[in-house]
């Protein structure tokens, strides 16, 4: 007798209309459990309001920022250099630029820094990785780590400021310099997840049934890299904004009068320690984007976390 | 006797997992996993294959399914027929399948029910409703249309397995081979694994290769038995006399070895073979008969030689310098 | 103060809940346990019924955030185990009640030789006592552990890594470690049931062994039926976190009372033939909403009314052979 479903969904007692009310209800207590994993550890929940918090601001800054001018092109020599005070909460800077704002502003280009590169690279590095780790000791295993390992030898920051120097120094290309020296780690991670996934019997019962590479590889194995893979954007996200300031610091990166967290850093640290507004608060802001996704990212991992009790 | 639907003529597996030697005059280190094994399964029995660690019975089911390729012989699929360094055809993928031993992992964690049904059904079967033919698998196998959307920790271990099941089923299959399905299961839900097992055996005309070490269990549901040692079989009968009759020393060393639950089944068991010595590794077979290590009976020329198959009649054959061809 | 009839280890109604996204596993619900010194007594579940939980509660070794004891003592030697202090504790660890787990590789730190591996139990219980010990003089002790379980060329062995061991060496190894600090109690879970039949033949036989010629008591615990009726002299049946059913280890398989125990025994595939029993109809209960009453009603085919209600207390009913079911008692008080 041939195994086939002609005659039973008629007698089954189930419609496309509850079928469909299944699908919504699973997916709404997935997604209230991954909530509650999330927001077991409080501080999680501190990262995701930091990183929420800021992309909006970074977001609506034209409309937050008490002086939206004082992104571009503007001086007053006048109130340059004054501490905090009710009118400028973060204080002024050496042209006399609203501290505030320029930071709201300066966020922009870092948080775009950091979208841009990770979706630039983690693409072709997910699936250099995936490509790397099924053909396992094959010769495309050792085209692309080799590959890999070639990009990994130059020392990161040397070679995004070789780059960055030989182009015209602006924010997007400074992002491209980044770009081409951060794929790496996404093939390595992926490789050696994916080397370790190709053996489990999920896997196996794919091959043996005659499943497509493509199958494999994207809806057997991709998904089982997906935990460390967001937990580790997350933590590049703050790393790619730290290295974007320090190429704008050294003059690589957005260019003045745009303001960039870096660069505000590099102008302030002249001042210190007397006018130290000018380059602490940059610099803090610095620090709690980075707080921010690195707590963000413990929260997503454990989220992923295994639920065996 | 009809032909059989899978014959294996002479399986070898080797596997090289080393080199041994200096650069420039390497050995390769062989596991010998299976060394010339031969079997047929006719339609809709079940040939339970038993062995422990070491034993290579692992590894002829995953040949037969074709994770593996032969290093040599033959596996015969009804007309279709395989040998080393032939492509599996894709009939065969759709005709011959796998339950794997742990349900934990033989589930993509990542995947729902739904997904993991609809693998086979995508490569397989063409057919649009992909939806209605889940719904029937899992109907099958006795679980409700709403286990679709759950993920596989929301399972039972038990169930977990129901589902490998109704995944195997699901390219309808005519050979199912089982690799240790119900033990990591607990007693009472290997009861209704097996149960539901028997139960789609005969709805599906199906034939099964089922590998287990519990031989309390194999009584109960193969209809033949062969047992492996270190790449070889070493005994074939049918179940009743491999029980009642077991002739090969491991055979009655691996009878006498199960925990039991009753009088009766203790005055089965063969007078106490004790087990002794460890299991040799299959990179390094003895010499000769490769049980003699252990063997309680063995003799001078076990050392030397490997015994070659004596049909005891009634489709028992053993394979011991105990029972000499031709004595 | 301990005499010949108090004793050795007691756990009375004890209950343990984990918290867990959606409300509270109530996996231990009233376990009521009693050994005395010199037994082997078996504890027969299937997975998830609380024995590993019982065993963990009893070492101390629950994670207590998730998990929570809402009552219950545990006595060893008269002392509640519930309420010790650290330095207490850790005397009754190890010489007091040892464990072996299931899988013995896992058991073993792959990166350490078996001999560091065993000195440092044996130094670390010496110093929980107060005595210092030379390195020669744990070598030796680690030594004669190993020749204890019948392991050949001892001295090659510690210097050896686990890897380098069989399975059944390396649970013969836990089983020296965990026997080096000349435990009362030695609980072991599972044994063998990751090694093949031959050789978890050979463990058992050993601990059997073990166990006579040093009269020591043991708990096994255990899903495997006939490991339990080869190796034990009494048996408590757990289901979903209470005890069903004790007796003497013959009586059990002999005439099992409760129906879980009936069902239980009834699945186990006979060496004879047979068939294959149908199984115990339903799955084990969820324990964030676990039935009312006899937690197994749902799946016993001798329900009645009052099983749904009331909670069953266990109840001598015969020689040694106590029952939780109401098919046999309407509400006495326990008397095991």
């Amino acid at each position: 007798m041939q195994v086939s479903a002609n005659s039973n969904l008629n007698q089954s007692s189930l419609s496309l209309e509850k079928i469909k009310q299944l699908q919504r209800a699973s997916r709404r207590e997935e997604l209230g459990r991954n909530w509650y994993k999330f927001s077991r550890n409080p501080i999680s929940v501190v990262g995701l309001f930091v990183v929420v918090s800021v992309i909006l601001l970074a977001i609506f800054a034209p409309y937050v920022a008490p002086y939206p001018a004082h992104a571009g092109p503007f001086t007053d020599f006048a109130n340059a250099k004054k501490p905090p005070s009710p009118a400028h909460w973060l204080g002024t800077d050496q042209i006399g630029r609203d501290i505030l704002s320029r930071i709201l502003f300066g966020m922009r280009s870092s948080l775009l820094m950091g979208v841009v590169v990770l979706s630039l690279v983690v693409p072709p590095g997910v699936l250099l990785g995936l490509l790397a780790g099924y053909y396992h000791n094959t010769w495309i295993d050792t085209l692309i780590m080799r590959v890999t390992d070639i990009f990994l030898a130059v020392p990161p920051l040397v070679l995004a400021l070789a780059v960055a120097s030989v182009l015209k120094p602006n924010l997007w290309n400074s992002m491209m310099a980044v770009s081409l020296m951060w794929w790496p780690w996404y093939t390595r991670l992926v490789y050696g997840l994916a080397t370790a996934l190709r053996n489990e019997y999920f896997v196996i019962a794919a091959e043996v049934t005659g499943a497509s590479t493509a199958h494999i590889l994207f809806r057997e194995i991709f998904p089982n890299t997906i935990s460390p893979i967001l937990t580790k954007i997350s933590i590049d996200i703050a790393w790619v904004i730290i290295i974007g300031s320090m190429l704008s610091f050294v003059g690589l990166g957005v260019q003045p009068p745009e303001p960039s967290l870096g660069t505000m850093i590099a102008d302030g640290a002249k001042y210190l320690p007397d006018q130290w507004w000018i380059a602490v608060f940059p610099a803090l802001a610095i620090v709690v984007i980075v707080l921010g996704f690195n707590l963000l990212g413990d929260g997503i991992r454990d989220m992923f976390a295994s639920e065996e009790a | 006797m009809t032909q059989p639907i899978l014959s294996v003529q002479d399986l070898k597996k080797y596997f090289v997992v080393g080199y041994s030697g200096i650069p420039g005059n390497r050995q390769p280190i062989t596991v010998k996993a299976v060394d010339g094994v031969s079997f047929e399964i006719y339609s809709g029995e079940t040939l339970g294959l038993v062995g422990e660690s070491g034993s290579g019975k692992s590894t002829v089911a995953y040949t037969v399914v074709g994770m593996y390729q032969p290093t040599a012989g033959k596996i015969r699929f009804k007309d279709i027929e395989i040998g080393a360094g032939q492509k599996r055809p894709k009939e065969l993928q759709k005709a011959i399948q796998i339950v794997f031993q742990d349900p934990g992992s033989s589930l993509n964690p990542r995947q729902n029910i739904k997904q993991i049904l609809e693998m086979p059904l995508r490569v397989h079967r063409k057919d649009r409703n992909r939806l209605e033919m889940v719904i029937y698998l899992l109907e099958i196998v006795g679980l409700p249309p709403e286990a679709m959307y759950k993920y596989p920790r929301m399972l039972s271990g038990g169930e977990k397995q129901i589902v490998g099941i109704a995944r195997a089923l699901a390219t309808n299959p005519s050979l199912v081979i089982l690799d240790e399905p119900t033990s990591a299961l607990d007693v009472s839900v290997q009861a209704k694994t097996i149960n539901l097992l028997l139960q789609l055996q005969k709805q599906f005309d199906l034939s099964y290769l089922f590998i287990t070490h519990d031989l309390s269990l194999m009584r109960n549901v193969a209809s033949r038995v062969a047992i492996m040692y270190l790449g070889k079989i070493c005994e074939v009968a049918n179940t009743a006399d491999f029980f009642q009759q077991p002739l090969h020393p491991y055979t009655q060393m691996l009878l006498s070895s199960i925990p039991v639950v009753s009088e009766e089944e203790e005055a089965l068991r063969p007078q106490k073979v004790i087990s002794r010595g460890e299991i040799p590794s299959p990179v390094n077979i003895p010499k000769g008969c490769s049980f003699h290590t252990r063997c309680p009976f063995a003799m001078p020329h076990c050392s030397e030689v490997d015994p070659v198959f004596t049909d005891m009649g009634n489709g028992h054959s053993v394979r011991c310098h105990l029972y000499p061809q031709g004595g | 103060m301990t005499n010949a009839t108090t004793p050795l280890l007691e756990i009375k109604d004890l209950a343990v809940n984990f918290t867990v996204y959606g409300g509270e596993l109530r996996v231990l619900d009233g376990v009521n346990f009693r050994m005395f010194a010199g037994e082997r007594v078996g504890l027969v579940g299937e997975t998830g019924c609380g024995k590993t939980t019982t065993m963990k509660a009893v070492l101390r070794v629950l994670p207590m955030p998730p998990a929570r004891i809402p009552r219950g003592e545990i006595y060893f030697k008269g002392n509640d185990i519930l309420k010790m202090k650290d330095s207490d504790l850790r005397l009754v660890r190890g010489q007091g009640i040892s464990m072996i787990f299931q899988d013995p590789t896992a058991a073993l730190n792959p990166v350490f030789t078996i001999g560091e591996q065993m000195q440092a139990v044996i130094q670390s219980n010496a110093q929980d006592s107060n005595l210092s010990l030379s390195r020669q003089k744990s070598w030796e002790l680690a030594v004669s552990a190993l020749k204890d379980v019948a392991l050949a060329d001892p001295e090659r062995l510690l210097k050896s890594y686990p890897i380098q061991l069989s399975g059944g060496m390396r649970q013969r190894v836990c089983i020296a470690m965990a026997l080096s600090t000349n435990p009362e109690i030695l609980i072991a879970d599972e044994p063998g049931t990751s090694l093949d039949v031959t050789i978890q033949d050979q463990i058992l036989r050993l601990l059997r062994d073990l166990v006579e010629s040093r009269n020591m008591s043991v708990i096994l615990i255990t899903h495997t039926l006939g490991v339990v009726r080869e190796l034990t002299n009494r048996v408590y049946v757990m289901y979903a976190g209470s005890i069903v059913e004790t007796a003497e280890t013959k009586s059990i398989f002999s005439k099992p009372l409760h129906p879980y125990t009936q069902g239980l025994i009834a699945t186990v595939p006979r060496l004879t033939g047979g068939g294959i029993a149908s199984g115990i109809p339903g799955r084990i209960p969820d324990y964030r909403n676990p039935p009312s009453g006899c937690r197994f009603h749902p799946r016993c085919p001798h329900v009645m009314d009052i099983c749904k209600v009331e909670k069953p207390p266990l109840v001598e009913v015969d020689q040694n052979h106590s029952v939780a079911c109401f098919l046999y008692s309407s509400s006495q008080k326990v008397n095991q």
